[in-house]
């Protein structure tokens, strides 16, 4: 018998409905995974089950059952006593989902002494218990920690350990790895497939198809709360049935869609091989140095941006790679060595011998809206870039119709404010504003991370045109390996502050030299091949650990 | 797939401009107010048109008249018109909350700019002495320059100002870093705009904004401040129809007559009540919450 | 031991910002200068200049500027803040003969006004209804309206209409609930909106969401998490407020005839009583100073992340 089974299951707020018919169960042992972009309806979704959908919520099905209760009959009280209890429930992001004033051993025996009555002592015994279970060390120390004194992967860990503290039979999260870093990623997902194999059975919420590929036995694909396709990750990765399923992996960049378009509508011809390269650098830096304290966020780098080339810089947060694009940019200067443009000084330049020089070098940011002043529309925006590139008022209006149609933008958008914009439509008005000046080097400093897939697919297929059309070199930094797989010639690997790894694409990632290199492209999740399905079949295990409770009627 | 479908649905980018469904969504409270301001200002400009009583006019026949028709906020203990001296009354309380918060707000402003844009030891220097000052509870910074300056409605108005100062300099201060930090005032850098130019085109505009906003709810503590001096007798002289001056003479005949303290009291909250609602209604509208 | 260093580093910093507003003070003294004369004889033309020579001498105005400065920081150092024109005794004196009674006022009105906020918070944050946009229009008008309207109208109300409370402030502690009414809650308003946004922010943090699946109940959580958060801006308030109160019950002190720091400020304010004006200030200032360093204290009690990484 089912864990769960929920049969055409529907949440509607006011105005909108955000699941309409889903149906799918849980078995023990087993891992459904919910995938879609924001505004599918997922997150909605694995709120509703556990019967905190929201006040303004109207949640129906014509069956939703947890072993034996019926949950469409649950009172406020028995559905406390499901919570934590039956159903352990983990978010993304341990910082923010982990109260930041509360020790974590605390919030664990809160999750535990809300439902099973055990003296003081024995409290704190299970607490160690199970934040070892977890895999963290030193548990006797950890227990006293508060949330932001841990590493992200160590509080994921933790917020794990308070999600299954009172041994819940089911358990589910929602994007439980998208704040992590690949390598950290791979672990939460290791102990994730540990709980499972004891029996927990899981539903995973994510994003990402790599992610819950290798973990799920059965993927829901929701898009506006309908769902489009369902079935075994075999089946959905081999032979996609849906249209959207289809444009959804398609998209996804990796190694085998290099040279390729992402987003499907433009059809998947390969493109022509990107241009030959000229023999001076449009870019170079020499040992740059720049410390922050006694720390050294840049140590030593030495880059060369050939002209003509994509070149891709991968690390993990915290790894540099920013302040080194503030240091190439030269809006920080480093403590020691020096960047050239086009052989020529730059980096030493002082600020106003360096400003006729600045619209040759241009920056795609993160954050588009907050590259806008608050009070300016599309038109404001591109209007000071003109007024700035030197262009005479009476041109401005061609060119920034000109400008909007290389970007995919139309002139209905320049009166509009950033704000009215979607996430995509931003960035591509940042992108508009940086043609303007007619740049030769595009500096892209995680330009899609803060986008769905499909909007990721569109920009980075409208930033490879682009770099055709106008013959653009490019430093694209990025902490996605496959994004950067996709978008790059060379790729160098930062790590601590240093590069460890440079090379052509291709090479690096057949071949890594670097230890953390070889670590980090292990980690990274792929949707494995047909081929690899039956090992995996093979593998798959179903047996039940003990220590599950069944859950009472 | 179309490139851009999925970005197009937007609600809000599609929504039509409306003027009339816009003035539909305006708070009560906030319509309330503003006819509120707008009595209390014909009241300030025109007192004779509302009340046409002499506010100054003794009639100790009259004294102590409860509220009736003839006297719909009944007289004082030397027979004056209550009515008519809280009318009057709107123009000291309105000209020295509104002269005040101007002369704090430009002097914050021009000191906050200052010391954000100058940043280092000129930042350090002019901080340092602000939070020296904001060391000293607003009301008493005012009684303690009141006490230097010597007593008069002018000397309140300039004591109130001179109190509020180094509050509405910290905040132009933070709020010119913050901007000056800002990703799109990086972004004009990186165009090649002049640092002196953005601290023009990005930085002043975007702190005068929210300034502008927080002065409106800075005209109610000023009003209340300046009540509170008048109270005290460190404002205008009597027989002056002040609102807090008046609550002070009228406070030993209480017990005969509650309307003496009542009246001008209303106004004075009404008064502050319409301007924080009115300032908080701008400042939710500049944060885009409404 | 990291504590102990970064509190001898406030009190430092503390000393510090005393020493700049004692020398703000003795600096804007300077500008307008003040005659111990015309303040103990008035007007009165009598004096001889001997005398004047005289008494100008005992507050030790003979002096050139920099004497005067530095006899003033070193006697400040030392705790002594002067002696009164008027009334001839030591400034300390006066401030410790009048401070009880406005300590006592201060300290009711603030723990009266936080424990109303507490309870406004908790039962309202997070939950739109009428309990709350009526708590919410009261807030509005406590914040709007003239402390001393306040007090007359209790006093015109509650005393004289109806004649629940005293009139007079020596009758024991029923003369002391209509000025703490009055000023708890004009600090109820101020502390109670602040308070609920930021309980209001906090119930909507995922760690909220998280507590909720666990199977807390809504009241544990309110209780237990979201009430934490609310107790940063309380304590930034009611230790700002309280210091205010000191210097700024003035109002509520005259309103009801009480005596208290108000009462001596006004009277050496307005008889032009500089030593102790200047001794208020500074008093004061040391308050403010005090306050401050015990609102830090209480910053780190309440949120580990304010506290100095001991990873």
């Amino acid at each position: 018998m089912s864990l769960l089974t929920v049969e055409d299951l529907k949440v509607s707020f006011p105005g909108t409905d955000a699941v309409r018919g889903l149906s799918f169960s849980v078995d023990a042992g087993q891992c459904v995974a919910i995938v879609g972009e924001s505004g599918s309806g997922k997150s909605v979704t694995a709120r509703a089950l556990v019967g905190l959908a929201g006040d303004n919520a109207a949640v129906t099905a014509k069956s939703l059952r947890l072993g034996e209760k019926d949950l469409l009959r649950l009172s406020p009280s028995q559905w406390r006593s499901v919570r934590g209890r039956d159903v352990g429930f983990v978010l993304q992001d341990a910082l923010v989902s982990l109260d930041p004033l509360k020790t974590i051993g605390s919030e664990i025996a809160e999750a535990l002494t809300q439902h099973v009555s055990l003296p003081h002592v024995q409290v704190r015994q299970k607490v160690i218990d199970l934040l070892s279970s977890v895999g963290i060390p030193d548990p006797q120390e950890r227990i006293g920690q508060f949330a932001h004194q841990l590493s992200g992967g160590l509080r994921q860990r933790a917020l794990i350990a308070s999600a299954i503290a009172a041994s819940p039979a089911l358990l589910i999260a929602d994007e439980p790895t998208t704040a992590l870093d690949v390598i950290v990623q791979a672990q939460v997902l290791d102990l994730l497939r540990d709980m499972k194999a004891k029996g927990t059975g899981l539903i995973l919420i994510s994003h990402d198809l790599a992610v819950v590929a290798s973990l799920a036995d059965h993927i829901i694909v929701l898009k506006d709360g309908v769902v489009v396709e369902t079935g075994t990750p075999e089946r959905i990765f081999t032979d996609p049935q849906a249209d959207y399923t289809r444009a959804l992996l398609a998209a996804i960049p990796s190694a085998s869609t290099r040279g390729k378009k992402l987003a499907l509508d433009t059809s998947s011809q390969a493109l022509s091989e990107p241009s030959p390269r000229a023999d001076k650098p449009a870019l170079e830096a020499t040992s740059l140095i720049k410390r922050l304290g006694k720390r050294l966020v840049v140590d030593r780098v030495s880059i060369e941006l050939r002209t003509g080339e994509t070149l891709g810089l991968v690390g993990a947060s915290g790894s540099g790679k920013t302040t080194l694009a503030r240091l190439l940019l030269a809006l920080q200067s480093p403590d020691e060595g020096e960047v050239l443009l086009k052989g020529a000084l730059w980096s030493r330049l002082t600020e106003s011998e360096r400003r006729r020089l600045r619209p040759r070098i241009q920056l795609v940011s993160q954050d588009p809206l907050g590259s806008f002043d608050p009070r300016y529309r599309v038109i404001d925006i591109i209007a000071e870039a003109l007024e700035l590139a030197g262009l005479p008022k009476n041109a401005w209006n061609a060119r920034a119709t000109e400008l909007m149609a290389w970007v995919g933008l139309s002139d209905q958008h320049l009166p509009r404010r950033p704000r009215q914009l979607s996430g995509g439509q931003r960035q591509r008005v940042a992108i508009a504003r940086a043609l303007a000046m007619e740049p030769e080097i595009l500096i892209c400093d995680e330009p899609v991370s803060a986008l769905d897939v499909s909007t990721q697919a569109q920009v980075l297929d409208l930033l490879d045109d682009l770099k055709k059309k106008l013959g653009l070199t490019i430093l694209f930094i990025s902490h996605d390996l496959g994004v950067i797989h996709h978008v790059s010639d060379r790729v160098l690997v930062m790590h601590a502050g240093r590069i460890v790894e440079e090379g052509p694409v291709e090479e690096v990632f057949a071949n890594p030299r670097d230890a953390y290199t070889r670590d980090l492209f292990a980690a990274i999740p792929r949707i494995p091949e047909a081929s690899a399905f039956r090992q995996h079949n093979l593998s798959r295990s179903n047996h039940v650990g003990s220590d599950i409770r069944p859950i009472s009627a | 797939m179309n490139p851009s479908s999925s970005e197009l649905i937007d609600p809000a980018a599609k929504s039509p401009a409306r003027p009339l469904s816009a003035w539909r969504r305006i708070p009560i409270g906030v319509v309330l107010a503003t006819f509120v301001v707008a009595f209390l200002v014909l009241c300030a400009l025109f007192p004779t048109l509302i009340a046409p009583k002499d506010p100054y006019q003794l009639s100790l026949l009259h004294s102590l008249r409860a509220p009736s028709p003839e006297f719909p906020f009944g007289t004082d203990q030397l027979g004056r018109d209550i009515f008519s001296r809280v009318v009057h009354g709107a123009s000291y309380s309105l000209s020295i909350g509104i002269g005040a918060t101007l002369i704090a707000v430009t002097v914050g402003l021009l000191v906050g700019l200052i010391a954000g844009s100058a940043g280092g030891a000129v930042d350090l220097a002019f901080m340092r002495i602000i939070d020296v000052l904001l060391a000293f509870p607003a009301l008493f910074m005012s009684m303690a320059v009141v006490a230097l300056i010597g007593k008069g409605s002018m000397n309140v108005l300039l004591a109130i100002a001179i109190a509020e100062i180094p509050r509405y300099a910290r905040i132009v201060r933070s709020q010119v870093l913050v901007v000056r930090q800002s990703g799109y005032v990086e972004a004009a850098l990186i165009l090649g705009q002049r640092r002196s130019v953005t601290l023009i085109k990005h930085v002043l505009p975007n702190t005068i904004g929210p300034l502008i906003v927080l002065s409106t709810l800075g005209i109610g503590s000023a009003i209340l401040s300046s009540a509170a001096l008048s109270y005290l007798g460190l404002g205008p002289k009597p027989p002056t129809p002040e609102w807090g001056l008046m609550l002070a003479e009228g406070q030993g005949y209480l017990r005969k007559a509650w309307w003496i303290g009542v009246f001008p009291g209303i106004f004075a909250t009404l008064t502050v009540v319409s301007t924080t609602i009115l300032g908080r209604y701008l400042k939710a509208l500049s944060d885009g919450r409404a | 031991m990291h504590i102990a260093r970064e509190l001898f580093i406030r009190i430092l910093a503390g000393a510090a910002v005393l020493w700049a507003a004692a020398s703000l003070a003795f600096a804007v003294l300077q500008l307008f200068p003040s005659d111990p004369v015309q303040v103990i004889y008035g007007a009165d033309s009598s004096v001889t200049p001997e005398l004047r020579a005289a008494i100008r001498a005992d507050f030790g105005l003979d002096q050139p500027v920099l004497v005067q400065y530095q006899r003033f920081v070193t006697r400040i150092a030392q705790g002594d803040l002067g002696i009164s024109y008027q009334q001839r005794r030591t400034v300390a004196s006066i401030i410790g003969s009048e401070i009880g009674s406005t300590l006592t006022l201060a300290s009711l009105a603030v723990l009266a006004a936080v424990a109303m906020a507490f309870l406004a918070s908790l039962l309202t944050a997070g939950r739109p209804g009428l309990l709350r946009r009526a708590l919410s229009s009261f807030e509005l008008l406590s914040v709007s309206t003239p402390v001393l309207w306040v007090g007359i109208l209790l006093l015109t109300f509650f005393s004289f209409q109806w004649q629940l409370f005293p009139v007079v402030a020596d009758a024991g502690w029923r003369s002391l609930v209509l000025p703490v009414a009055t000023l708890s809650i004009a600090v109820f308003g101020s502390l109670s909106q602040v308070m609920r946004e930021e309980m209001d922010r906090a119930l909507e943090q995922p760690f909220i969401l998280t507590a909720r699946t666990r199977g807390l109940s809504e009241w544990a959580i309110r209780w237990k998490h979201a009430l934490g958060h609310a107790l940063i801006p309380a304590i930034t308030i009611s230790t700002e407020t309280f210091g205010g109160l000191l210097a700024g019950s003035i109002v509520t002190e005259q309103v009801f005839g009480r005596p208290g720091l108000g009462r001596i400020t006004l009277e050496a304010i307005t008889n032009h009583d500089i030593p102790v004006v200047m001794g208020i200030v500074l008093f004061v200032a040391f308050v403010f100073v005090a306050l401050n360093i015990l609102a830090d204290l209480l910053y780190r009690l309440v949120d580990p992340r304010l506290r100095v990484s001991s990873r």
